[in-house]
């Protein structure tokens, strides 16, 4: 063991002092300081190693390489299809509307069928769905084959039943 | 392990207290000091108390119901 002296805030020193003593956590302040500066060194030496490690594999030039190969693969990724233009409400300098878009891309097409799935809806957990079945049998609105009436096949077939529902998604605003 | 003085004068109070670490602890903190992470072992302790005081008090003793108990014992 090592002796030595720090300076730390006595807000800090009041923290700690809740911690040890009588009913706390730590049997003293120093165990409680040694448990800190281990948890720390332990975050910062691991950090530290691999990004030595990673400097020393990988030259700038290397990773350069890396990075451009992985935006034109990004770039090839994206599918024209997928993508909309919304206009957008936006003024120049003078306060006159200009004509501006945002591009978006469709993640994800919103599904309708998905809630007559048996495996379950996304997002909910299984204790809501047994609360949303058990006030559907309440009102006597079982999941029969009449149900299977209103679920769509296709997407297609989805947008015709439900004009109203759109389809798509963005990933901001 | 003891209190010797209060810095008057500064922003922040600081104490001056005294600890006992493990001798490869020290020599960690050497390294960091070295590796330009830490400027010096006091900001190092600093550091490493601010870091683990902030999730004992934000999360971990509220998950091991440290103050609950503190209320029910008044």
């Amino acid at each position: 063991m090592k002796i030595v002296t720090v300076n730390v805030p006595e807000s800090y020193v009041d923290a700690i002092a809740k911690l040890t003593g009588d009913g706390g956590l730590y049997p003293s302040r120093s165990e409680l300081i040694r448990n800190a500066v281990r948890e720390f060194l332990l975050k910062e030496l691991r950090l530290a190693k691999w990004l030595v490690a990673r400097t020393q594999e990988n030259d700038v030039e290397q990773e350069l390489e890396t990075w451009n190969k992985e935006t034109e693969k990004e770039l090839k990724e994206i599918d024209e299809k997928n993508l909309v233009r919304i206009p957008v409400d936006k003024k120049d300098e003078n306060n006159e509307p200009i004509r501006a878009f945002k591009t978006y891309k469709i993640v994800r097409r919103l599904d309708s069928s998905i809630t007559h799935d048996e495996e379950g809806i996304p997002g909910l957990s299984e204790e809501e769905i047994n609360e949303i079945k058990k006030q559907q049998q309440a009102l006597g609105l079982e999941y029969s084959a009449e149900t299977e009436k209103y679920k769509p096949t296709s997407i297609d077939h989805q947008r015709e039943m439900y004009p109203q529902t759109p389809d798509y998604k963005f990933i901001n605003e | 392990m003891s209190e010797t003085k209060k810095m008057p004068g500064k922003k922040t109070q600081m104490a001056n207290i005294t600890i006992n670490i493990p001798k490869i602890y020290d020599r960690n903190i050497e390294k960091l000091k070295k590796l330009k992470i830490v400027p010096s072992r006091s900001e190092a302790v600093r550091l490493a108390l601010k870091e683990f005081l902030q999730r004992e008090y934000s999360r971990n003793l509220e998950i091991l119901g440290f103050f609950q108990e503190e209320e029910e014992s008044i």
